[in-house]
């Protein structure tokens, strides 16, 4: 068994040992932002009429709405702050020694969470399916194409998320950064509402930077509504925004290091 | 093994006013201030060697560590350890060396012991075969094999130590750093520890530097003594010779004869030379120049029905302390 693997599975074996942890954290992050979806867009379909708002009825966007809390957990991975708390505390210390990058070790964890997410998805999407009898199918095709986003789109969540972490090797505390990238991803990836919803200008501008990708472009990848070049495309965008956080990352973490004081040892 | 020339580290930490209104001036403008955690330090440690880095509370010995270990970068300076620039962290460095932190568990919390060293046979790329032997042999030396399976949350201490030391040592290493570790371990933890270290040493031969604030690891496990002060070392050779060279005092004990004395017993010695460190009425304890030791034996042997007496040194502790200029005036 290689590092890798090795690393990715004591990662799953400790998320599973919190049994509680992964229904509550299901339950309550999923339901929380269903709900509060589903009440406040009944109140806008009764008070405008009509079938549809934008293309979308009224079941077409709580199907929505139940995917964005699942598919932003798999693209999440493992809860923010880690990074930028073990640079604070010193915890980054003990993996320095390590003969094993610190940034290999911290994304596997990162994928375990995020497979354990998967299972989740993939178990409130049948959930759904199964309670709502839905026109909405789930195809092979779909499902082919947004494995693989689901992955590209985390790993770009990671890199992005380790560049604004590295701060805390110049101020002490970097909450606030990644609770604003939560927000930011949120908002501009089409977590809050459908990217449709904006105007065509800024659906224009949304689509080329990095948080369409995280959030909406997987959904749509599962609903189907993903055509083979535009999928190829969007791959491509989540590539290359991956590879520019990859440099900058880079050169964040040698510099970052070189100022590293290792303190609560 | 190892080799540090001109080592320094300077930090920039921030210095904050107390209160409330301290806190609110430090959002708009902050002052700053400049330690000098190393300055300029040279060391040398070759293999087999064990020795014990002393200083008080900021001295600078886990700055020096850290960056021996590679973790943090010096100033200026340079240091090589086994032919390595430790803060470069080439993996063929940090492949042969080992850090074991008293206060920070360095273990996986939530997973037993046995599987974080599974997982560190992967990281170290440990043979099966030589990993097995190795863990057996280290779990039966510190007591442990029974504990492997249990979360290291859920372990003691004294059991988590023993398992840092094991996740430490499995791969083997050539450069062993080892800061505070029987910090908090009751007597016998600490005993099984310094067996432990001892035997580690003797097989594997490797360099090893020992932080510790407890005078009895120093004293059990080394043989060489650095002390630090402010930065700088004030000290670097044998125990032995750093007592011999710098105590000033040497400790004397006489315990009197039963039934010479007289019914009350001697009259306490209020007269005697040097300092009375303990009087019991059986027995006396000195505290004299070293210069006058052999004179104060030779007047106690005449004055007081002596059935045994000693001639000590002071306590390794007394001495570090007065030479760190902490404790009484050597």
């Amino acid at each position: 068994m290689n590092v890798a693997l090795s690393f990715y599975l004591m990662e799953l074996k400790k998320i599973i040992s919190y049994r509680a942890e992964f229904w509550l954290g299901f339950l309550g992050n999923v339901l929380s932002q269903f709900g509060v979806a589903f009440f406040l867009w009944k109140a806008i379909f009764a008070a405008r009429g009509g079938e549809s708002i934008q293309g979308y009825t009224f079941g077409a966007l709580m199907l929505y709405y139940l995917l964005v809390p699942l598919v932003e957990r798999v693209v999440y991975g493992q809860e923010m702050g880690y990074i930028s708390g073990e640079i604070y505390d010193g915890g980054l210390s003990r993996y320095l020694i390590y003969p094993v990058s610190y940034f290999r070790i911290k994304y596997l964890a990162h994928l375990a969470q995020s497979s354990v997410f998967l299972i989740q998805l993939m178990l409130g999407l049948a959930l759904f399916l199964a309670v709502f009898h839905s026109p909405f199918s789930l195809t092979w095709p779909a499902i082919g194409k947004t494995l693989p986003v689901l992955f590209c789109s985390g790993m770009l969540f990671f890199i992005f998320a380790i560049n604004l972490e590295m701060f805390a090797f110049w101020a002490d505390n970097v909450w606030s950064i990644t609770v604003l990238n939560r927000l930011a991803t949120h908002l501009l990836g089409g977590g809050l509402i459908p990217l449709a919803f904006f105007p065509k200008w800024a659906q224009t501008v949304l689509d080329w930077l990095p948080f369409t990708r995280l959030v909406s472009f997987p959904i749509r990848c599962l609903l189907g509504q993903v055509g083979n070049l535009e999928w190829i495309r969007g791959l491509g965008l989540t590539a290359a925004w991956a590879g520019i956080f990859a440099i900058s990352g880079s050169l964040l973490w040698r510099k970052g290091l070189k100022g590293y004081n290792g303190v609560g040892i | 093994m190892i080799r540090a020339r001109g080592l320094s580290k300077t930090f920039r930490v921030h210095r904050k006013e107390p209160g409330l209104m301290g806190s609110v001036r430090s959002l708009f403008s902050r002052k700053w201030q400049q330690v000098h955690a190393l300055k300029g330090l040279d060391l040398d440690v070759g293999a087999g060697e064990i020795v014990g880095l002393v200083g008080a509370n900021g001295a600078g010995k886990t700055t020096l560590v850290k960056a021996l270990a590679g973790i943090i970068h010096p100033t200026s300076g340079t240091a090589e350890v086994l032919g390595f620039v430790p803060w470069q962290r080439k993996n063929g460095f940090r492949k042969q060396i080992a850090l074991i932190m008293g206060q920070k568990a360095q273990l996986w919390w939530d997973l037993p012991a046995g599987d974080g060293f599974l997982l560190l046979r992967e990281i170290y790329q440990i043979p099966n075969d030589t990993f097995k032997a190795n863990l057996a042999v280290l779990a039966a030396a510190l007591r442990v094999e029974d504990k492997l399976n249990i979360q290291i949350r859920r372990l003691s201490l004294g059991e988590r130590m023993k398992m840092e030391l094991i996740a430490a040592l499995l791969h083997q290493p050539r450069v062993v750093f080892l800061d505070e570790p029987t910090i908090g371990l009751d007597l016998a933890a600490q005993r099984a520890i310094r067996e432990f270290i001892l035997e580690y040493r003797r097989k594997e031969n490797p360099a090893m530097i020992l932080t510790s604030h407890y005078m009895e690891d120093i004293e059990k496990l080394c043989e060489r003594i650095v002390l630090m002060r402010d930065g700088e070392l004030v000290y670097d050779g044998p125990v032995a010779k750093m007592v011999s060279s710098f105590a000033r005092h040497k400790v004397l004990t006489a315990h009197l004869r039963a039934g010479e004395t007289g019914p009350d017993g001697p009259a306490r010695p209020d007269s005697a030379p040097g300092e009375i460190l303990e009087w019991s009425g059986a027995s006396l304890k000195l505290k004299v120049d070293r210069a006058q030791a052999a004179a104060v034996a030779s007047h106690l042997l005449q004055t007081y029905p002596v059935a045994d007496l000693s001639i000590d040194e002071e306590d390794i502790g007394t001495v570090i302390e007065a030479m760190l200029g902490k404790g009484p005036s050597p």
